[in-house]
């Protein structure tokens, strides 16, 4: 990197600096004014460094903005916890009970194969990319929103605010294909595997096709080859084709 | 319980805050959402929204004020504040998604969701600017740094800490510490642009 062309001396950065922090006096803010008017390289250079140094002040804001919200945070998690009760703890037995089996079926796998699995999941796991958002414009604000985080691999926060969506309605297919691919990105695949199977049963879903290949990832992930290939095939991406024979017929 | 931990002033005037937010005095900003967040949520809940949404709708509201502060889009007139201000966009923010929620629900959303989608998807696309492409292509280079420059960066651009306090946090001496800023600097700079143009954007 530093053979590299500089863009930018040390001092000019440190000009453009004073200039937007508003440490500069008269005459060096005039001179600077100056430059920027005459020099138009220059000029594409300090908006190229004003836009980095916003966007780091405002990625520090947003996590400042966290900070602040603590206080109130307690009390959130306790009155929404209790709005959805029933959804939750089926859902969990539901996981414990498949996790009960898969650990069962994993661990006979686990003997046999774990590097190919793990070799093979590594090389083919790549998020979905997700899907575009306008904050502020799009219709779906909350789904809009878990986007974001998402697509920024904040995936803690995606898995929080997608879920909260998911109990007014439990059987929707983005909602439980990206909490899907988000725990499989988060390294829970066994949560993964739980929103997965639902995202496969609407039949119509564009997502369908993905779902499938994302639960092969998840159980593949887990060492059950078998049940992984069988989700692959009902895959039509080429990536699970790949992958099938990559496991061996 | 956690009051403790984060510090709140009262009585700041008007002059105090737009100074607070222009230098991300943490002070000045807590106070400020402190002071309003409660207000916000109550609306928003009263209004058939959750704490989680009043929550992001609050955030976002604090940005743009945030952002509005430092461009002298806001300035003090006779009789406006800062805390009335950030109320008043955080409140349409949340009027202009009921609104569009309402909309929405009237086509039923449950049975056509993914076909719009895929329509929004295009829109998108058109929609996004130029300026909103290279804010999003920095923020996703903010995220490709390391720790230890997405730290220093953020101490010295937002906290405003000088560079003998981040060089005595770091244990490195003044002058290396600075350098490391432009190195750290240089870098975001290529993954920000750089990367934009190798994928013909």
């Amino acid at each position: 990197m530093d053979n590299k062309q500089q863009h930018i001396s040390e001092q000019e950065l440190e000009a453009i600096e004073s200039y937007l922090f508003n440490k500069m006096d008269g005459t060096e803010k005039s001179a600077f004014e100056m430059k920027l008017q005459t020099n138009k390289k220059f000029r594409e250079e300090f908006q190229k460094q004003r836009a980095l140094i916003e966007g780091i002040e405002e990625k520090a804001l947003i996590s400042k903005l966290n900070d602040f919200h603590k206080p109130f945070q307690g009390k959130q998690a306790d009155s929404e916890i209790l709005k959805k009760p029933t959804y939750k703890r089926n859902r969990f037995h539901w996981v414990a009970a498949s996790v009960a089996v898969l650990i069962g079926l994993g661990s006979f796998w686990l003997m046999n194969k774990p590097t190919q699995s793990d070799r093979l999941f590594s090389q083919y796991f790549v998020p979905d990319s997700g899907l575009p958002t306008t904050m502020g414009k799009n219709d779906n604000y909350a789904f809009s929103r878990a986007m974001v985080d998402y697509k920024y691999g904040k995936y803690e926060s995606a898995i929080e605010m997608w879920e909260e969506q998911l109990s007014q309605k439990p059987k929707n297919d983005t909602l439980n294909y990206y909490l899907g691919v988000a725990h499989l990105a988060n390294g829970n695949e066994k949560n993964a595997i739980s929103f997965l199977k639902t995202a496969v049963k609407q039949e119509q879903s564009v997502f369908k096709d993905k779902a499938f290949y994302y639960l092969g990832m998840a159980l593949l992930k887990q060492a059950d080859i078998s049940s992984a290939k069988e989700n692959l095939k009902k895959s039509s991406l080429r990536k699970s084709k790949e992958l099938i024979s990559e496991l061996g017929e | 319980m956690h009051k403790e931990t984060i510090a709140y002033k009262n009585n700041l005037t008007q002059e105090e805050f737009i100074d607070g937010l222009k230098t991300n005095n943490e002070l000045v900003m807590g106070t400020l959402y402190n002071g309003n967040y409660p207000k916000i949520e109550a609306y928003v809940v009263k209004n058939s929204g959750s704490k989680t949404m009043a929550k992001d709708i609050f955030q976002e509201a604090f940005i743009a004020t945030w952002k509005n502060v430092r461009n002298d889009k806001f300035q003090i007139q006779h009789g406006t504040t800062i805390d009335a201000y950030l109320c008043q966009i955080a409140r349409n923010k949340w009027k202009d998604f009921l609104r569009s929620t309402t909309h929405r629900n009237t086509i039923n959303a449950e049975e056509v969701g993914n076909l719009r989608i895929v329509e929004d998807e295009i829109e998108t696309e058109k929609k996004c600017t130029q300026e909103e492409k290279s804010k999003i292509a920095v923020m996703k280079a903010i995220d490709l740094l390391g720790e230890q420059c997405r730290s220093l960066l953020m101490k010295f651009y937002f906290e405003r800490k000088s560079m003998k306090d981040i060089a005595g946090e770091l244990q490195l001496d003044a002058a290396s510490t600075r350098n490391k800023k432009y190195r750290c600097m240089q870098r975001l700079r290529e993954f920000a642009f750089e990367a934009q143009i190798r994928n013909g954007q």
